[in-house]
């Protein structure tokens, strides 16, 4: 079998996971770094070059807001969930376990 | 700071529309910062850098939407579109550069014409090829752009194509051109030496003429049937490469072209007084033998050469009626 069609199907099925993923974990604010860090700490493997650019777009859909740290040594960009971030994140949490209800209905192996 | 980071972010942010550009090198700025230690070693700069993966990449992604000419959706209509235009550009800029060819024809010897000829059809060809690409994609890339604005995506069961006729007597319409584009140019070539370089075609020795080949008298009289002829060739390939499959809209004319141009030919070389007697008394003396002797021998040769024309013909005009009969069998 070829390795690469399977490689690409994780890589597929894994990336509607990340937007949910990402907004779950900013519930209190965290930078670039720190996040790609909490992300990893819980097992999920993130590139921080998939990562930067999807903070941005979330918060340019209004579902992050930002603010800048220049207190420190080095600046930092803090995100944080927007008043509408939190409501999508309720909903796509409710999706997801839906999805996982589905999945299990037509994957798990009858006894 | 390290110059390979400023650029790195350069060469990310030289991708971004102008809008981005600042933010966005701020933010990679402070993320490869937290990513690096205090006082980070050359080794370790560049291990982040490619830990972030290459600009080309990165600047994508911060873009956020596919960015393209011809939309994925009208690719293969794209393609289809483009090989037909392809087509008529260029039957057209062949036979226009063929005809403006002999229109400005002023060489004045036999090798600077059909190297005139070629150049000028060649060159026409490729200007028409460019154009056509150009004009194609310029308006796919339109026809894509707008339909990226339109989200309406409504078609009507009434407006799916016909299934085409399955057919064993394809043509290959690559074949067809280049026919066209080597029958047009040589017609042309050859039209060409009948009407103004028949000189050229004479018996030299260091440099002294001494007998031409061809008997002016008769070979003007064959011109008029040539230039038919080459019209008629140009009038069968095009039918070819409309059509594209062996049917009796092409075999019909492409039979009467195979029979009439073989006559021409037959009649040709088969013509009394094709070759100049001044030819027959040169090769009659440089090989010791007499005239009638050349004369018969050359005839002779040619009834073969023009049997030989006709078994040819007759070959490949059976071989086109069975594709052809086959073809309609199979619908």
């Amino acid at each position: 079998m070829d390795e690469s069609i399977l490689v690409n199907m994780i890589v597929e099925l894994r990336r509607g996971t990340q937007i949910i993923s990402v907004l779950s974990q900013l519930e209190k604010n965290q930078y670039g770094y720190s996040l790609l860090q909490s992300l990893d700490g819980k097992g999920v493997k993130m590139e921080a070059g998939t990562l930067y650019p999807l903070l941005r777009r979330l918060e340019s859909q209004g579902l992050l807001s930002s603010e800048w740290d220049t207190t420190e040594s080095r600046p930092r960009k803090y995100y944080v969930l927007s008043q509408e971030g939190k409501q999508i994140l309720k909903q796509l949490k409710e999706e997801w376990k839906e999805i996982v209800r589905e999945m299990n209905s037509l994957i798990v192996e009858d006894k | 700071m390290n110059q390979w980071i400023e650029r790195y972010i350069y060469a990310v942010v030289k991708r971004l529309p102008e809008s981005m550009k600042k933010e966005v090198s701020e933010e990679l700025r402070a993320n490869i910062s937290d990513m690096l230690s205090d006082k980070p070693t050359d080794d370790e700069i560049e291990a982040v850098l490619k830990k972030l993966g290459s600009p080309r990449v990165l600047a994508n992604n911060y873009r956020g939407k596919d960015r393209y000419v011809v939309s994925p959706l009208y690719y293969d209509d794209y393609i289809n579109v483009l090989r037909i235009v392809f087509i008529i550009f260029a039957v057209f800029s062949v036979v226009f550069g063929a005809i403006d060819a002999v229109i400005s024809l002023d060489s004045s010897n036999l090798f600077e014409m059909i190297f005139e000829v070629f150049g000028s059809v060649i060159s026409g060809l490729f200007e028409g090829l460019f154009q056509a690409f150009a004009i194609v994609t310029i308006i796919f890339w339109i026809i894509s752009y707008v339909s990226q604005k339109s989200t309406c995506d409504e078609w009507k069961v009434k407006d799916l194509p016909e299934i085409p006729k399955a057919s064993s007597a394809k043509i290959g319409r690559t074949g067809s051109v280049v026919g066209l584009i080597f029958g047009v140019t040589f017609s042309v070539i050859w039209v060409a030496i009948l009407m103004r370089y028949l000189d050229y075609f004479g018996i030299y020795n260091n440099g002294t003429y001494l007998a031409p080949i061809f008997n002016q008298n008769v070979t003007d009289m064959f011109i008029p049937y040539y230039i038919a002829s080459a019209i008629f060739v140009l009038i069968v390939s095009l039918l070819k490469i409309y059509y594209a499959e062996w049917r009796l809209e092409v075999t019909i004319p492409y039979t009467a072209y195979q029979i009439l141009s073989a006559i021409l030919a037959m009649v040709f070389v088969t013509h009394p007084d094709l070759i100049h007697p001044d030819l027959f008394s040169w090769i009659a003396t440089s090989v010791e033998t007499t005239v009638p002797e050349v004369v018969n021998g050359f005839t002779q040769g040619m009834k073969g050469f023009a049997i030989f024309i006709a078994i040819v013909t007759g070959l490949d005009i059976m071989g086109t009626w069975y594709k052809t009969f086959k073809g309609s069998k199979a619908k």
